[in-house]
């Protein structure tokens, strides 16, 4: 198992400081290696959060969060770091690439944050396999969102992580730019037999997937396949 | 009225921005504001104490005593006065049993002082009775307390001057003239008129001046009664008597003058502080500008002219500039003890310091006024703002497509002049000032093209560099206009602190040690000519040579090129540079003769001399001029110049000039005879006499008083020292001053790191996402910071090394040593603290959770 989440809860303390803002409580899912999860809800329904949990970004009030049989819960924040360099791919809404790195080095930072010397072979691999190795040298502002958006996910998978979060990826795009993307998303995500947990609102891009889960009222519902 | 409503709302909706405004602007302000107060202070004491600092109305001075019936014509054009006194002062050598130090007598008659007061120890203030029974009458002296220990004494013991011996019978704690400032060198002693006269150093060729003071009525304008005396003396006596009239006023001006020149100085620096903040303003102004352009495009599309967008940001700016000059003022408060007590060993012990209006009014309109000056150029934008930009989605392309358009230049120019028009009034010359404004300016230049440089070539780094490092390099480039002026602010900061201390060096060096020149142990004066031979063989007896025996005639000029000499008057209130012009332009003149140049000399110009002058020739006497005096006096080669001795004119012709090393302390002249011209005229010779090991030093000067009671000598090596210390305090105070200005620059760092690290958060943010270790973040913001903080240090001190240089050679005579401990020690600071400001700035966000990157769903 890939992913498993036990009875995770998260509350948040009110702006008032007396009554706390429940997100979701006792929530569980198993993920298994290769599977593919799309997690729908309306805004503010707690998406997010759930994805910086599993990212170890955030602590959760109660419950484990296993990657790989491993429990980020008890993690300090370095050892957080150091998992998530090698296990957790996130690919954002925004792209978020470094604008003073090139298209290839964006793509081979995290292997270069682990100091992987074969860095630099497997983002020109990757960046190959996403169609941009004539764009190698070129920085973020030279690049359009669809190709930016290629270089995050390039970015995300070169670590070859053990799971894929993907935050809305293609929300930032104009349609056909996002349908492009997404099928290349899905084509990179298949072929490597990657495991993917998807956030959005996309009900399209969602069906992609092998499962989809919406979160409401602090629970994961319609577990439709 | 709701553009005041919005301004307001603006102002209260950018914390951040409005915060950091103030605080770069106040901090800037402080300094100046402080001097400016401390100006007014200082003409504050002077125009309250004036009289009690000349002790009376009116000062006749003269060098020779003046007869009863030129007393009584002088009295006569005084018209009305209700009281008067005398002093007589000299120099002269005091010596116990043991020690002689030379000192500086003050011999005062009957009713002095005429205003003011004279406290001895234990508070005791010195009234007629007390002066009347122990110093006119009776051989007694007041000394200055550091006379004591100098001479190995206490009070009631008995002290030697001249032929006569006196009892210590007090010490002065404080006279309301002030000892006068050369005090460090020869102390001062108090003793009755009469009772000097007895100690027979009041004699023909010995050197004194004779002091009449008159209180005038209270209705009298002392003014017009000196201009009056003036006239009269210049009828009775020639215009070029031995006699000068001062007023009160003038006294008091004299007295502070040399805080003046201080304070000049000073001021100077604190503009650069000023300048800095003005740095630090300016990009927060524009950052805070890029961020709202869109918001004001808005109002623009609402149908808002650009004349109101104008003036909503104006609006802003003033309120901004006037909370923080208010709050410089609170500041200044602070820090206006804090100079005063620099310059403490300057001051009058009963200076008070005030806060004038006009500080407080110079400081809103330089808070208020500085602050839209300053951001002049940002403003300046708003006029090819389009309200189109709406419709876009970056915020990016209006902040500038980074082309300078000639109104953004033209916006410079009240900027630039405003500082230029600062600089010469706050070095009260338009020279200084403008060289200073230029020199400001060059660095400025300088420096930003160093840290443009710095940027691009760091921006070029392939690949194969370690990722902390690209990293580090690459965001450089991506913060140019904050990496450029951080460097701007620490680059003049590290300047200025290294400038002062390497000046310092240089001559405290050469003050120690000329080079290639030994310094003379004793320096010997008041030689009588018939007293010549004596003191050689006695000296020689002794194991000792006398040497440098130079000729010492006093005389005035009075013509040049056969055209009357006229003194150029410094006008009141005149520039700098007209006061220093008057007084270099004394009349009276000390002339001297000798065939050979020392070797402290240069020639420079001309021709050496043709030997002993002929008087049955056709060609008259050579002179040789100390180059800088030629200068002053705007004379060359083949001018003529007439002298008058003691009634008798002299004419001679210049043949050469000389570049004189001053600070070997030989007797060097600025006016040189050729020999066969003056060997008649009345005078005295001075002396020096060289490796005298300090034990024996004061049995040799004892042994000269007892033997010539009227030579006078200085301890080269005290003096040396005592110029060492006054030296040394002015450049603390100076170098203070430059404190506050790095401290200024480090503001200016840590509030452009602060103000950018939310611009930062996203990229570091993502970092963390991406697996980074906190070690790794902060190393990668460490490196950015020490690359561009140690880059502004090193070119900063490099800059300063040049203009220490350029200082020395044009002021100094080329005096000039690198203090490479002061250099290297700049750096690392400078490094160091740019680091921990920057370090401070971005700590908030280095502690964050990298949540917000996930935030947008």
């Amino acid at each position: 198992m890939i992913l498993k989440l036990d009875r995770l809860s998260k509350t948040y303390p009110s702006s008032d400081g007396i009554k706390a803002v429940e997100v979701f409580s006792s929530l569980d899912l198993d993920l298994e290696k290769g599977e593919t999860v799309a997690v729908l809800g309306r805004s503010g329904c707690g998406k997010s959060t759930l994805l910086s949990l599993i990212a170890g970004l955030d602590s959760p009030t109660s419950g484990d969060i296993l990657v790989s049989g491993e429990s980020l819960v008890h993690m300090n924040e370095r050892k957080l770091s150091s998992f998530r360099a090698r296990n957790i791919g996130i690919v954002f809404q925004q792209f978020h690439l470094m604008p003073h790195l090139t298209a290839l080095e964006n793509i081979s930072l995290p292997l270069e944050l682990v100091h992987d010397r074969d860095a630099r072979k497997k983002s020109l691999k990757l960046i190959e396999a996403i169609g941009l190795i004539d764009r190698q040298n070129h920085f973020p502002h030279q690049l359009s969102g669809g190709e930016c958006q290629r270089i995050a996910i390039a970015r995300a998978l070169v670590i070859e992580p053990a799971i894929l979060l993907a935050d809305e990826p293609t929300g930032n795009l104009d349609e056909k730019t996002g349908d492009q993307l997404a099928l290349l998303f899905f084509e990179l995500v298949k072929s490597i037999n990657m495991t993917l947990l998807l956030v959005t609102h996309n009900q399209a891009l969602a069906e992609q997937c092998s499962r989809q889960l919406t979160l409401k009222n602090g629970e994961l519902l319609n577990d439709l396949v | 009225m709701i553009w005041f409503k919005l301004a307001y709302k603006e102002i209260r909706n950018n914390p951040r921005f409005s915060l950091f405004f103030i605080f770069n602007l106040s901090l800037g302000l402080v300094g100046f504001i402080a001097l400016n107060s401390f100006q007014a202070s200082i003409h504050n004491h002077m125009s309250k104490r004036s009289k009690s600092i000349l002790t009376a109305d009116l000062d006749i001075r003269s060098t020779y005593e003046l007869t009863v019936e030129d007393i009584a014509y002088l009295e006569n054009e005084i018209g009305q006065f209700s009281a008067k006194t005398r002093r007589i002062n000299f120099l002269s050598m005091a010596a116990s049993k043991n020690n002689s130090r030379l000192v500086q007598i003050l011999a005062v008659d009957e009713g002095y002082p005429l205003y003011g007061e004279i406290r001895l120890d234990k508070g005791q203030l010195a009234d007629q009775a007390l002066l009347k029974n122990q110093l006119l009458d009776k051989p007694h002296v007041w000394v200055q307390p550091e006379i004591l220990p100098a001479l190995d004494m206490k009070k009631n013991q008995e002290l030697n001057i001249g032929k006569k011996s006196f009892l210590i019978s007090s010490t002065v704690m404080e006279t309301s003239s002030g000892f006068a400032f050369n005090n460090g060198f020869a102390y001062s002693i108090f003793m009755g008129l009469e009772q000097a006269r007895e100690t027979g150093l009041i004699t023909t060729g010995s050197r004194r001046s004779h002091h009449y003071y008159y209180k005038l009525p209270e209705s009298a304008d002392a003014n017009e009664i000196s201009n009056r005396l003036k006239n009269a003396i210049s009828e009775r006596f020639g215009k070029n008597a031995y006699l000068s009239v001062r007023t009160h006023d003038q006294a008091g001006r004299s007295m502070t003058r040399f805080l003046g020149y201080m304070n000049d100085y000073l001021g100077l620096v604190s503009l650069v502080a000023l300048f800095l903040a003005g740095v630090g303003t300016a990009y927060l102004f524009r950052s805070y500008l890029a961020g709202n352009l869109k918001d004001l495009a808005i109002l623009m599309l609402l149908g808002t002219q650009k004349r109101s967008t104008y003036f909503f940001l104006i609006i802003q700016l003033t309120v901004l500039g006037a909370i923080a000059a208010l709050i410089s003022i609170l500041l200044s408060f602070l820090f206006l003890p804090i100079l005063t007590g620099l310059m403490s060993d300057f001051l009058p012990k009963d200076f008070d310091t005030i806060f004038s209006w006009e500080s407080v009014i110079l400081a809103l309109s330089m808070g208020t006024l500085g602050s839209i000056l300053f951001c002049l150029p940002i403003l300046s934008r708003i006029h090819h703002l389009k309200p189109l930009i709406v419709f876009n989605e970056s915020q990016q392309s209006t902040t500038g497509s980074g082309r300078v358009r000639p109104l953004t230049l033209f916006s410079y120019i009240p900027l630039l002049s405003t500082f230029w028009l600062l600089s010469v009034w706050q070095s009260n010359s338009w020279l200084i000032g403008s060289i200073f404004f230029a020199s400001l300016l060059g660095s400025f230049a300088v420096l930003g093209l160093i840290g443009w440089l710095l940027i691009v070539l760091t921006n070029r780094i392939g690949p194969d560099v370690h990722l902390v490092f690209r990293l580090a390099f690459r965001n450089l480039n991506r913060n140019m206009t904050a990496v450029i002026s951080s460097f701007l602010a620490i680059g003049l900061g590290a300047l200025l602190i290294n400038l002062v201390p390497q000046i310092d060096y240089g001559l405290q060096k050469e003050i120690k040690r000329p080079e290639n020149v030994n310094l003379p142990s004793l320096f010997l004066f008041d030689i009588q000519p018939d007293q010549v031979d004596p003191l050689k063989k006695f000296v020689a007896e002794k194991n000792f040579e006398l040497a440098d025996l130079s000729p010492w005639v006093a005389a005035r000029l009075t013509h040049i090129n056969g055209e009357e000499y006229s003194k150029f008057e410094a006008a009141r209130g005149g520039t700098r540079e007209q006061q220093r012009r008057g007084y270099s332009r004394r009349r009276t003149q000390n002339l001297s003769y000798r065939s050979e140049l020392y070797s402290s000399e240069q020639l420079v110009a001309g021709k050496p001399f043709s030997g002993v002058y002929n008087p049955g020739g056709e060609s008259l006497p050579e002179i040789s001029l100390d180059d800088g005096f030629a200068e002053s006096l705007r004379t060359k080669i083949g001018d003529t110049l007439t002298f008058d001795i003691q009634g008798i004119p002299i004419q001679g012709k210049i043949v050469n000039l000389r570049e004189i090393k001053w600070q070997t302390t030989r007797p060097n002249f600025f006016v040189l005879f050729q020999p066969g011209v003056l060997e008649d005229a009345p005078g005295t010779f001075l002396a020096t006499i060289y490796q005298v090991e300090s034990q024996e030093k004061v049995d040799l000067q004892n042994s000269i008083i007892r033997n010539f009671s009227n030579i006078s000598m200085v301890d080269v090596t005290m003096a040396v020292n005592r110029i060492l210390d006054i030296t040394g305090q002015i450049s603390w105070s100076i170098q203070v001053m430059a404190f506050s200005a790095i401290f200024v620059g480090l503001i200016v760092v840590y509030s452009i790191a602060r103000y950018n690290s939310q611009d930062r958060k996203k990229e570091i943010n993502l970092l963390k996402v991406l697996g980074a270790g906190f070690n790794d973040i902060r190393l990668f913001i460490i490196l950015e910071f020490f690359l561009f903080g140690f880059t502004a240090a090193l070119t900063g001190s490099l800059l300063s090394l040049a203009a220490a240089w350029t200082l020395s050679f044009l002021i100094f005579d080329s005096i000039w040593a690198i203090s490479w401990g002061i250099l290297f020690s700049t750096i690392a600071a400078v490094t160091l603290l740019t680091l921990i400001a920057a370090y401070l700035g971005t700590r908030n966000v280095l502690k964050q959770k990298p949540l917000s990157l996930l935030q947008t769903v």
